[in-house]
């Protein structure tokens, strides 16, 4: 176990008041809700997260997808890595204290 | 926020059909693979080994321990909503939030080497979480692995709202706090300080599984074409030990 963390512990008021924005957000919200990275819409200047080289996918990523398939995969686009480099969590609609 | 990577659209469409295909048509009826049902019911398991959405398994019921307690369940309502976790390799206690003694059952080799090839780390124990639209995922942190290897998290199905932070940097300081639209085929790395970060799911949206992922298992599993459009799949996996 992780020794210096307490598998119990309570989550910090801030993540928390958070998670419940997002639990309670009306499903038709979500596309409006400018506190969500949407995995589909990164881009190169994107102001939260950027490309990343510290982490490399494998050569053979093609040939390791096909063994795992077990056949032929369709033509896919080049995978890449993006790292989180910025704190993007508070929604615009959101107003958590002076700190978010 | 250090060592948090997103992977978009890692996965192709037919390695994501593999990975729902041996997690629930082979896996699944392993019994030594563990689910969230096994705490209070007898799980029932297809005659030889079949998939639980073979014709075979469909009159399974599931006898409570403690019928005082808890009601019987049918392979209907195993498959629909009560199946919420399977554990492949290494088996979790969820109420204690350890790992049994003795050495863990291997992990699919097939799975393992998947995803150890793609991420920097071992795969010796993974949870297959299953979520309908309205299922939640409270915030936790997974402190449990006596190591600080990294964690992959692979979604598959409908979207998921993710919510990842951390303390503030300095005591007293803001929470860092990140929010993530996770679709089907991507992959997370919590790696790092992020490795032990808060997390949860706190929304899955209806209507998101991809088209050519609607009708899984497929028309050749009768009754249950169309699973998993309403359903989504967290493949996460972690490395026990250093």
């Amino acid at each position: 176990m992780a020794a210096h963390l307490d598998a119990h512990a309570k989550p910090p008021d801030s993540i928390r008041q958070i998670y419940k924005h997002f639990q309670k957000l009306d499903p038709r919200a979500v596309d409006q809700d400018n506190g969500i990275i949407d995995t589909h819409l990164l881009y190169e200047d994107h102001p939260y997260m950027s490309l990343t080289s510290l982490l490399q996918l494998p050569a053979n990523i093609r040939e390791i997808f096909t063994n795992f398939a077990g056949g032929q995969i369709a033509a896919t686009e080049e995978a890449k890595v993006y790292s989180v480099n910025a704190i993007p969590g508070k929604s615009a609609n959101l107003n958590i204290g002076s700190g978010m | 926020m250090v060592g948090l990577f997103i992977y978009p659209s890692l996965l192709p469409q037919e390695v994501q059909l593999q990975l729902l295909a041996k997690s629930f048509h082979r896996d699944l009826s392993d019994p030594q693979h563990q689910t969230n049902v096994h705490m209070f019911h007898h799980v029932a398991y297809p005659p030889g080994s079949d998939s639980y959405f073979a014709t075979s398994a469909k009159d399974l019921v599931f006898e409570p321990k403690d019928p005082a307690v808890h009601k019987s369940i049918t392979l209907q309502q195993y498959l629909t909503k009560k199946l919420r976790w399977i554990t492949l390799g290494g088996q979790y206690d969820w109420t204690r939030k350890v790992y049994p003694d003795g050495p863990p059952p291997a992990f699919p080799p097939d799975i393992k080497g998947l995803v150890e090839s793609l991420f920097p780390m071992k795969a010796e124990a993974a949870i297959v979480n299953l979520y309908s639209p309205g299922d939640t995922l409270s915030l936790h942190r997974d402190v449990s692995e006596e190591c600080d290897q990294p964690l992959a998290s692979i979604s598959l199905g409908c979207d998921g709202i993710f919510v990842i932070g951390l303390d503030g940097a300095e005591p007293g300081g803001p929470a860092r706090v990140a929010t993530l639209r996770l679709r089907s085929g991507d992959a997370v790395l919590m790696s790092g300080e992020s490795r032990y970060a808060w997390h949860s799911v706190p929304k899955v949206l209806e209507g998101t599984c991809p088209t050519w992922m609607q009708q899984w298992p497929g028309s050749e599993w009768q009754q249950w074409e169309g699973w998993m459009e309403r359903k989504r799949i967290n493949l996460n996996v972690r490395q026990m030990f250093d």
